[in-house]
């Protein structure tokens, strides 16, 4: 997944040294910005970790945010200024900083966002496959071809592939070999008539 | 994020991540090591500080990248480490998975289809890493080295065209992770399954690690040389 990180502040100083500090650590794109308005230009963005870090002002609206916060995974980092009553924050927003925050702070605080992006499975609510999924997961560890899949079952190869990223998802198991033995061990297809080592 | 400086005592990088251990060994240093800093001991050992720091840091956190020193690494020294690594994995890492696979269905009690198809997947998964391995061995590090060696290029290959995919062999690992976490009947002794799963655990973090040293730090240099040398 690609993975971007916007500065927005109105100080070039304050954009250049928190680009600075992140440069060294991270290995991202990073986004320069004046006004959280600018972001309005990367609301086509889709399917990315994005950290944002922001100035947090009363002036502006935050309604372009929810199409960038929609279609990406987005972190909040707010920027307090001294001497100034913070503005409401985001709602989703759990990390602050100030002038006084340290550089290693900082980049923890980034480090922190990432991990919580990254690497948790997601955990839907019902791991149960569906009856159609695990009649398509057979055929995937009998070997077939989505195109075989798909004539077999009478479905479209797009919804077999559909299905299979639903199986990938409630399983956790992504290659097919792995698939083969999840079907051997809950018993979906019959080990009696196949070696199963010839599947795996 | 912590970052090891050059003045840090090697017993300090140890003590804040032991896992580090197996990484000093493949550039020959042994404990006993006093109060030594890191420069002490590369100095001894005739290491690049520089090289040593970027490769304990990039293990130590994910997102470290030294941009700066990157081009300044040799990439002699780095195949030479990548290669080390490989020792490691097929003389440590790998037989000590195949020992407690083992001992794990010796004391399997009743389901031995579940472990005996884990294993027949492990056995996959081995076969795919050592082809991977094999082909960095045999193609894609002598091609480096002789593109650093004798200044010469291959008019038939650049360093991309060996891009190969780690994904899937990444992606059969946490297959067998989940396996055995989330479907296999627990039949078995669970200290034998506890050691086989860290030991895993560890071996992917390692292969993780040595993935992004091959693909941000020797692909980058190699295709700087590449551009240098008129490709």
């Amino acid at each position: 997944m690609n993975r971007k990180i916007f500065i927005i502040h109105s100080s070039e100083i304050v954009r250049k040294g928190i680009n600075a500090i992140l440069r060294i650590y991270f290995n991202t794109e990073i986004v320069m910005l004046e006004k959280k308005e600018e972001l309005k230009g990367f609301c086509e963005l889709t399917g990315q970790e994005i950290i944002i870090i922001y100035e947090n002002t009363a002036d502006s609206t935050n309604t372009n945010f929810f199409q960038l916060q929609g279609n990406n995974q987005v972190k909040w980092i707010a920027f307090l200024n001294d001497h100034e009553e913070p503005a409401q924050a985001l709602p989703f927003c759990k990390f602050y900083i100030t002038t006084k925050t340290q550089a290693s702070q900082l980049q923890k605080m980034v480090s922190r966002c990432w991990d919580k992006t990254r690497r948790h499975p997601k955990t839907s609510d019902s791991e149960e496959l569906t009856t159609r999924e695990k009649d398509v997961l057979k055929l995937v560890a009998l070997g077939h071809s989505n195109k075989v899949i798909a004539e077999k079952l009478f479905i479209s190869i797009h919804t077999v592939i559909s299905h299979r990223k639903n199986i990938t998802e409630k399983t956790g198991i992504k290659s097919i070999s792995g698939l083969t033995v999840y079907a051997i061990l809950n018993n979906l297809i019959d080990t009696e008539t196949i070696n199963p080592e010839d599947l795996i | 994020m912590e970052i090891f400086k050059k003045n840090d005592k090697l017993s300090f990088v140890i003590h804040r991540n032991y896992h580090l251990l197996p990484v000093l060994n493949r550039f020959g240093i042994k404990l006993g090591i006093k109060d030594k800093t890191v420069d002490d001991i590369c100095r001894e050992m005739k290491i690049s500080t520089g090289f040593f720091l970027a490769i304990i840091n990039t293990y130590n956190n994910e997102e470290y990248f030294p941009r700066e020193e990157l081009l300044t690494f040799s990439p002699l020294e780095i195949t030479h480490y990548l290669k080390k690594t490989h020792q490691y994995y097929f003389l440590v890492v790998i037989p000590r998975l195949d020992d407690l696979l083992e001992k794990l269905i010796a004391s399997n009690t009743s389901d031995f289809k579940g472990l005996k198809m884990v294993d027949v997947f492990y056995k996959k998964y081995k076969e795919e890493l050592t082809q991977h391995i094999n082909y960095e061995e045999e193609r894609v590090f002598p091609y480096v080295i002789n593109l650093i060696k004798n200044k010469k290029i291959d008019p038939r290959y650049t360093i991309r065209s060996f891009e190969t995919e780690h994904s899937n062999v990444d992606e059969k690992l946490n297959d067998l992770k989940n396996l055995i976490i989330k479907y296999l009947t627990p039949d078995y002794d669970e200290n034998i399954c506890n050691d086989f799963l860290i030991t895993l655990s560890l071996f992917e973090k390692d292969l993780e690690d040595h993935a992004r040293i091959e693909d941000k730090i020797l692909m980058p240099i190699t295709i700087e040389i590449e551009n240098k040398e008129g490709r």
